[in-house]
């Protein structure tokens, strides 16, 4: 028996080291805390491979033709590229862009609304919606149950293979949280490895003059809510906040988008309506009106001269993340034989 | 094999301490269980009641809600208490909570929230009785629903006869957690009355016949429904 003990605290050392892998998410010194606690839910590598296996698999819609992928493709930091609204299943198109996803351990809610308070839950919404993936989190268990694979990945991640909705959820989180955006241009020259152009520094100059009220560094946004004015879309009708807080004082107001990789997250804005970053650049600079729900930051004209404008999207070009999206973690996993029964 | 005898003996006098100490420091099971009833009547799925005031009827089909917090109180004092409890009126397995209950005070009330707090709604996902499969939660915005009560009724004829009460809310102003406390006379078998009659007849079903989203309405309602509860006698 006395011989057993260290042998035991060897492998438990051992188990613990193997579950609780820090670096699978780290920050740089000038991030915040994040909000999300970490210490509470410490992320995994299991659950992370799990998680990102599901994040990559249709079998979440209803006719296992969307996946999360399919609206947040990696290549583009997760959002998706060319398409203002976002798609789902028997080509059914949503009601607003699919925001990219990053930095996400840094949000206090989600959806362009604010609708959802936690990155844990916020996965019920896309699974739900009929033109998303069309779905129940109680069918897509019952799915995952009677595959070939997953019971025992889950058994692997969470030490029991009857698969339960929390459990998909939070592997769904974990892998979300690993995705940290930290090797951009603009982070290097944070860490002093780079320097800016003069033409960046120029517009470095007049991003923190204009636009970092709202679009605070270092992770680029404050997440807070606001109205940059754009006139309401007569088809969408969509207020933004006030859906869900039912307080007029919310109405036209939207989640501010971080941004970073904003050149990979073309089209912009809640409902796509911008194609490229000059436009965005020329709307602030020229083509705010008067408004009464506008944000008090934005109730002038930033007006920006034609060649401030180039050095302002030379500055944003700076917060691409080649390693981030490039980044194999965070791409499909490896393709493994895998059957998952039809629709039921 | 002399040490599985040995572990073997010892579990043998550990149980039976237990079971001596049990007796010995006054432990006992007190269960609270929850019935449904319309008026006097036993509630059943889809059996019509008549509803005397409208000369109509009124069938429900579904009616499961949250307690949380449930305290047991001798004389204003919490001794007992259990985190959450999804109750299904329908399903005789899930309307019954038991407490160990340790002390020697008599149990002069019950307490419990119908539906759960903000500091739950906020934390993420849950488990067990709190996890989404459990069709008790809302997915396009955050929050549990507190109460489903679904059923059918020609009152709500603009509404194919069908109503959808679902009950929620955790932020302000639409924060529609109720607290309930009934008192009880020393009982180790509480019988908590749910009579749903008493939420119909205050609710308009006329105007109202759906709530699905944290509201004005989901709060009113709700607060007619915090007064089905009361003990049987």
């Amino acid at each position: 028996m006395k011989k057993r003990f260290p042998v035991l605290a060897l492998l438990s050392l051992a188990l613990l080291g193997f579950r609780s892998i820090p670096s699978l998410v780290g920050w740089p010194d000038y991030f915040p805390e994040p909000v999300y606690n970490f210490e509470k839910n410490p992320v995994n590598a299991s659950e992370t491979e799990l998680g990102r296996k599901l994040f990559y698999d249709p079998v979440l819609s209803l006719d296992s033709s969307t996946s999360c992928a399919s609206c947040h493709s990696p290549y583009n930091s997760f959002a998706h590229v060319d398409h203002k609204l976002s798609h789902g299943i028997y080509d059914s198109i949503g009601k607003r862009n699919a925001p990219a996803l990053f930095n996400l351990a840094w949000q206090p809610s989600f959806m362009w609304d604010g609708a959802v308070n936690n990155i844990e839950v916020q996965p019920l919404a896309p699974i739900s919606n009929h033109s998303e993936m069309n779905e129940s989190i109680e069918h897509v268990v019952m799915k995952l149950q009677r595959s070939d694979v997953y019971p025992l990945l889950f058994f692997k991640a969470f030490g029991d293979s009857v698969i339960t909705g929390h459990n998909v959820l939070m592997a769904l989180a974990q892998f979300q949280l690993t995705l940290v955006s930290k090797s951009s241009k603009y982070d290097s020259v944070m860490d002093h490895s780079a320097t800016f152009t003069a033409q960046e520094q120029n517009g470095y100059t007049l991003f923190r003059k204009n636009c970092s009220t709202c679009h605070a560094e270092p992770l680029f946004s404050t997440y807070g809510f606001a109205s940059n004015g754009l006139a309401v879309d007569t088809f969408l009708r969509d207020y933004g906040r006030f859906a869900v807080t039912h307080n007029a004082k919310d109405s036209f107001l939207f989640k501010i988008p971080s941004l970073r990789n904003v050149s990979y997250t073309y089209p912009y804005m809640h409902d796509g309506r911008f194609a490229t970053l000059y436009q965005v650049v020329n709307y602030y600079s020229d083509g705010l009106r008067p408004s009464t729900y506008i944000s008090p930051p934005l109730k002038n004209r930033l007006l920006f001269s034609a060649s401030e404008k180039v050095d302002l999207v030379a500055f944003l070009l700076t917060l691409s993340d080649k390693n981030f999206i490039f980044n194999k973690e965070f791409g499909p996993p490896r393709r493994e034989k895998s059957v998952v029964p039809g629709k039921n | 094999m002399k040490s599985l005898f040995r572990i073997a003996g010892l579990w043998i006098v550990l149980v039976a301490l237990m079971m001596f100490s049990t007796s010995f420091v006054g432990l006992r099971y007190v269960a609270v269980t929850f019935n449904g009833t319309f008026g006097k009547q036993e509630l059943l799925p889809g059996r019509k009641y008549a509803c005397v005031s409208e000369n109509d009827s009124i069938s429900v089909s579904t009616c499961r809600f949250y307690v949380s917090k449930v305290e047991l109180l001798s004389d204003g004092v919490v001794q007992d208490q259990l985190d959450y409890k999804l109750v299904d009126l329908f399903d005789s397995t899930q309307t019954r909570i038991s407490f160990l209950y340790s002390t020697y005070s008599a149990v002069t009330s019950i307490r419990f929230q119908l539906g759960i707090d903000s500091t739950t709604n906020v934390a993420g996902v849950g488990e067990g009785d709190l996890d989404p499969v459990k069709g008790m939660y809302w997915a396009w915005q955050s929050g549990y629903i507190n109460m489903k009560l679904e059923g059918t009724s020609k009152l709500c004829e603009k509404d194919r006869n069908e109503f959808q009460y679902h009950l929620g809310g955790y932020a302000s102003p639409y924060n529609s957690l109720q607290t309930i406390e009934l008192k009880v006379d020393n009982s180790n078998d509480i019988q908590v009355n749910v009579d749903v009659e008493q939420f119909f007849s205050r609710t308009d079903m006329k105007s109202i016949s759906h709530v699905m989203s944290p509201s004005v309405k989901a709060v009113e309602l709700a607060g007619n429904a915090a007064k089905m509860f009361s003990i049987s006698e």
